[in-house]
C-alpha cells in the first residue's frame, strides 16, 4: 500500500500511474483517455464492475456535450461536481487510495489534468444472480423471493416490504482485503440502541481478511464461548428478515452473500415458519408441536432405542421386545456398532446429496435408500427395526434444518452414551446440553426465552398459536423476561 | 442490556424445590406401613421451617447483601468457607445416595465409581456456568418432573384404595418423629437461601414461602398417592416415587423404572450443580473452583459408597441439622440483629 495517503496530484499520467501501481498492474483496470472542451481527462473503471451502457449514456454523453470557451480544468471539475447529473451516487476524490476504493465498489473515476481532485460516479452494474426462490427455506404460502447476492437488491427487497422511514439501513465495511460492504438493517424505535451499538462494535472488530459467507461474521456477532447453540441465526427470506427486525432484532446483510445474519436468535424460532401465519391457528399450533416432537425424535430416538434394547428392555412392551430380539439375533454386530454404522452411512449419503449436482443427487438417494438399505437388511448386516428407526430419525431431521448440526452431534453422542451406560448417559448429556442452552445469550437476550425465563404471553403463542386478531401484547426481544437479566419474581 | 447474573424468585423457588425433591427421590423407605404419620411429619416440619425461614427472609427483604459480610466484614471468608464445606458434604451425600439407588436398581448399567465420577463432572460443568443457567434449567427440569409424575400417576396399575389411608395410632409416634426430624434435617434450603439470596433479584419471601407451599403440596400429594395406591409395593421396591412408576398399565411402555432414573439423574446433576455453585461462590473464579469442589464431593461420595460412610445415618442427620440451624437460621438472624443495631441499614 505504497500510495496510501498520496494525493492525486495535477499530473494526469502521474495519477493514472499511481492508481495502476495501487492495483499492481491488474488487467481489469480500464483507462479511457479523452478531452472535455480541450481539457485532457481520464475515466477509470474496473472491468465488469460497471454497466457500460449506463456509463455511456449518463457520463460519456454529457461530458462530450460540455462545451466551454477556453475551459480550464477547474471548469470541467465544476461541471462534474456541481452541474452534471451523472449518477445518484458521487464523491470527490483527493487521494489515490480513495480512487482505488471507489473503483472496487463499482464507481467510475474521472481524473482531470491540471486539477488535484477527481470525481467518482456510481455506475455499479456487475453481473449478479437474479432474485430467485429461497431454496434452503421453502414454504407454501409465503413469498417466492430470496435475498440476493447483490446487497442493494436485498435492501430493495426489504424496503418493498417495510415502506416506512423508520426502516434503517446502515452501511459498514469489513474484511481487511475484501473490504466487503455490510449493512445493518433495523427498525428505529423497535431495536434497542444498545443492540445497535454492540452490533456495530462487533462488525468493526472483525479481523478476517475476507468476508465470503455469513459464517465469517457470525462468530463476532454472537460471542458465546463454548456454546453448543448459536445466538445468531441466518435467513435468505426477506419476509422472515422483516418479521424478525419487527421483533426488535437486527439483521446484517453481506454483499455477495444471499443470507442475512440476525441477532439475537432464540431457540424457539427454529420451530416457527412463515406458513404458521398463513394457516389457521389450531393447525399452526399442531404443526409446531410436530416440529418440537421431530427435534426430540431426531436427536434422541436412536440413543433411546440402543439404550432401551441394551440396558433397559423393561421399558419396551413385550411384543415389541420379542420382535426386536428376533431381528437382532440375525445381525453380526453389536447394536451400538450397527447403529453408528447406519448413522455414518446416512450422513455420507446426505453429504453426497448436498454436494452433488441436483440431477445426480436424486440418484444417490435411490442408491442409498433402496439399494444399500434393502441389501443390508436382506443380507442380515443390519436389522429391519434399526433401519426403520434411522428412517424416522432422518425424516425428522429434515423438519428443522436450522438445528441440523446440533441434532446430528446429539444423535451420535446419545447413541454412544446410551449404548455404554443406558439412560443414565442420556440423562447426563441432556443435563449438560440443557445448561449449555440455558446459559447461551445473544446480546444479553437468553437463547431459551420466552420458555425460560418465562414470558407468559409469548410462550402462549408458541404452544397455542394465537390468531393475529387476538394478539395485542406483541413483545420485542428486549421486552422478554430475562433480557438483560432476570426480572424480580415475575418469571420462573 | 448488560448481563446481571441474577435469578428471579420463581427460579430460586424451583431450584430449592428440585434439590428437596431429589432428597425425596433417593429416600429409601424402611418398614413403610402407612403414609399417614409421614404426611403429618412433613406438614409439621414444613410449618416449623416456615418459622425458621423468617430471619433469612427478613434479612434479604429489609437489608440485602451477604449476611456473612454483614457479620464479619473482611473476615467473612471463613464463614463463607463453612458454607462451602457444608454444601460439599451435602453434594457428596446426594451423589452417594443416588449412586446407591443406581447400583441397587440398575446394577448392570453403570459401575458405582463411573457413576460418581460422571455425576460430579457433569455437575461441575453446570456449576461453572453460573447461577443464571442453573435457574433457567431448573424451570425446564421442574416441568419435566411434573409431566412424568402426572403421567405415572395416570397409567399406574394399582387402584385407589382409601382403606390404605388409615388413621394415626399410638404406634405411629415413632415413625412420625423419625420422619419429622428427617425432614427438618433436610431443610438445607435455608442455608441455600442465605447464599443464593444475594443472587436474587428481589422477592426473597416469595421464593421461600413459595418453595414451602410447593414442597408441601407436591410431596404430600406424592405420599398420598403412594399410600392409597401402592403402599404394599413400597416395601418391596424401597423407593416410594420409584414404586409409582414401577407398574404401568400401558401397552406402549411396561415400566417407568428407567424413565424415572433418567429424570432423576438430570435432577441430580442440576441439584448437585447448585450445591457446587454455592461451594465455589466465595471464590472469584467458579470455572476453576467448581471442579475442585466437585472432586472433594466425589471423594465424600466414594468414601460413603466404598468405605461405609453412611449419609443416612444418625451422625449425618445431626451434621445436616447443625448446618441448617447454624448457617440457615443463626447466621441470617445475627446479621439481621447487627444490621438493626448498627443503624437500621436500608436495602
Amino acid at each position: 500500500m505504497a500510495y496510501e495517503g498520496r494525493p492525486l496530484g495535477i499530473s494526469l499520467e502521474g495519477a493514472i500511474a499511481a492508481i495502476k501501481a495501487e492495483f499492481g498492474g491488474s488487467s481489469d483496470l480500464n483507462v479511457v483517455r479523452t478531452e472535455v472542451s480541450g481539457v485532457k481527462c481520464a475515466i477509470l473503471t474496473l472491468e465488469g464492475m460497471v454497466k457500460t451502457s449506463d456509463l455511456a449514456k449518463s457520463l460519456f454523453e454529457p461530458l462530450m456535450g460540455f462545451k466551454a470557451k477556453n475551459a480550464a480544468p477547474a471548469d470541467v471539475f465544476k461541471f462534474l461536481s456541481e452541474y452534471g447529473l451523472f449518477s445518484t451516487e458521487s464523491a470527490v476524490i483527493n487521494l489515490v487510495s480513495e480512487a482505488a476504493e471507489r473503483l472496487c465498489s463499482g464507481f467510475a473515476v474521472v481524473i482531470i489534468r491540471g486539477f488535484p481532485r477527481g470525481m467518482a460516479f456510481g455506475a455499479q452494474g456487475f453481473a449478479s444472480r437474479a432474485v430467485s426462490e429461497p431454496d434452503s427455506e421453502p414454504n407454501v404460502k409465503g413469498t417466492r423471493e430470496a435475498l440476493s447476492d447483490n446487497i442493494r437488491t436485498s435492501m430493495a427487497l426489504i424496503r418493498r416490504r417495510i415502506k416506512s422511514p423508520k426502516l434503517r439501513f446502515e452501511l459498514l465495511k469489513a474484511g481487511k482485503l475484501s473490504n466487503t460492504e455490510l449493512c445493518m438493517v433495523y427498525i428505529d424505535g423497535k431495536t434497542p440502541n444498545a443492540l445497535r451499538e454492540q452490533t456495530k462494535k462487533a462488525i468493526e472488530s472483525i479481523k478476517s481478511d475476507l468476508i465470503l459467507t455469513s459464517g465469517n461474521i457470525i462468530p463476532y456477532l454472537g460471542k458465546n464461548g463454548g456454546s453448543f447453540f448459536s445466538g445468531v441465526s441466518t435467513t435468505e427470506r426477506p419476509d422472515v428478515l422483516c418479521a424478525k427486525i419487527n421483533g426488535g432484532r437486527i439483521a446484517v446483510l453481506i454483499d455477495g452473500v444471499p443470507f442475512a445474519a440476525i441477532c439475537p436468535a432464540l431457540f424457539i424460532e427454529n420451530f416457527r415458519t412463515v406458513d404458521d401465519s398463513a394457516d389457521k391457528p389450531y393447525y399452526a399450533a399442531y404443526q409446531r408441536w410436530i416440529r418440537f416432537f421431530a427435534f426430540f425424535v431426531s436427536s434422541m430416538l436412536p440413543g433411546f432405542y440402543v439404550a432401551a434394547a441394551v440396558h433397559h428392555p423393561e421399558v419396551l412392551s413385550r411384543s415389541l421386545l420379542l420382535n426386536l430380539l428376533a431381528s437382532e439375533e440375525r445381525t453380526p454386530y453389536p447394536l451400538i456398532a450397527e447403529m453408528i454404522i447406519v448413522i455414518v452411512m446416512f450422513e455420507i449419503l446426505r453429504e453426497a446429496g448436498i454436494r452433488l449436482p441436483r440431477s445426480i443427487g436424486g440418484a444417490v438417494s435411490i442408491v442409498g435408500g433402496l439399494v444399500i438399505g434393502d441389501a443390508a437388511v436382506t443380507s442380515g448386516l443390519i436389522s429391519a427395526p434399526l433401519l426403520i428407526i434411522i428412517g424416522i430419525t432422518a425424516t425428522s431431521a429434515f423438519v428443522i434444518p436450522s438445528l441440523n448440526p446440533q441434532m446430528t452431534v446429539l444423535r451420535i453422542l446419545n447413541v454412544l452414551l446410551g449404548g455404554a451406560i443406558g439412560f443414565f448417559g442420556i440423562a447426563l448429556l441432556s443435563a449438560v446440553t440443557l445448561i449449555n442452552a440455558c446459559v447461551t445469550d445473544s446480546f444479553a437476550v437468553p437463547y431459551t426465552a420466552p420458555l425460560t425465563p418465562f414470558t407468559p404471553s409469548e410462550a402462549k403463542n408458541i404452544f397455542i398459536k394465537t390468531s393475529a386478531l387476538s394478539r395485542r401484547d406483541f413483545k420485542t426481544v428486549e421486552q422478554l423476561n430475562g433480557a438483560g437479566g432476570e426480572s424480580g419474581g415475575e418469571d420462573a | 442490556m448488560p448481563k446481571t447474573e441474577k435469578i428471579s424468585a420463581g427460579q430460586l423457588m424451583l431450584l430449592l424445590f428440585l434439590s428437596r425433591i431429589m432428597h425425596t427421590m433417593i429416600f429409601r423407605a424402611r418398614g413403610f406401613s402407612s403414609g399417614t404419620p409421614l404426611m403429618l411429619g412433613l406438614f409439621c416440619a414444613t410449618a416449623l421451617e416456615a418459622v425458621a425461614a423468617i430471619p433469612a427472609v427478613l434479612y434479604y427483604s429489609k437489608f440485602g447483601g451477604d449476611p456473612s459480610a454483614e457479620l464479619f466484614k473482611s473476615r467473612a471468608i471463613w464463614l463463607r468457607l463453612l458454607y462451602s464445606a457444608y454444601f460439599a458434604v451435602i453434594a457428596g451425600g446426594t451423589v452417594a445416595l443416588f449412586t446407591r439407588f443406581l447400583s441397587s436398581e440398575f446394577s448392570k448399567t453403570v459401575s458405582p465409581a463411573i457413576a460418581i465420577i460422571l455425576l460430579c463432572a457433569a455437575a461441575a460443568y453446570c456449576a461453572s456456568r453460573g447461577i443464571e443457567g442453573l435457574g433457567r434449567a431448573g424451570t425446564v427440569v421442574f416441568w419435566l418432573f411434573a409431566a412424568l409424575f402426572v403421567f405415572m400417576a395416570l397409567v399406574n396399575k394399582g387402584g385407589f384404595d382409601w382403606l390404605n389411608l388409615r388413621p394415626l395410632t399410638a404406634g405411629d409416634g415413632e415413625k412420625f418423629a423419625e420422619y419429622f426430624f428427617e425432614n427438618l434435617s433436610s431443610a438445607w434450603w435455608l442455608p441455600m437461601l442465605c447464599v443464593l439470596g444475594e443472587s436474587l433479584n428481589g422477592g426473597a419471601a416469595k421464593a421461600a414461602y413459595g418453595y414451602l407451599a410447593l414442597k408441601l403440596a407436591v410431596i404430600e400429594a406424592l405420599l398420598l398417592l403412594v399410600t392409597v395406591i401402592l403402599w404394599k409395593y413400597v416395601n418391596v421396591i424401597g423407593y416410594p416415587i420409584f414404586a409409582l412408576g414401577a407398574y404401568a398399565k400401558s401397552d406402549f411402555i411396561q415400566r417407568f423404572d428407567a424413565i424415572n432414573m433418567l429424570v432423576w439423574a438430570i435432577n441430580c446433576v442440576l441439584a448437585v450443580g447448585a450445591y457446587l455453585h454455592i461451594c465455589a461462590k466465595p471464590f472469584k473464579s467458579p470455572k476453576i473452583f467448581s471442579p475442585i469442589f466437585a472432586a472433594i464431593s466425589a471423594i465424600f461420595a466414594f468414601a460413603a459408597y466404598f468405605f461405609g460412610l453412611e449419609f443416612d445415618s444418625a451422625w449425618f442427620l445431626a451434621f445436616k441439622s447443625i448446618g441448617v440451624a447454624a448457617l440457615g437460621i443463626a447466621v441470617p438472624g445475627a446479621a439481621c440483629i447487627k444490621a438493626y443495631v448498627s443503624g437500621g441499614r436500608k436495602k
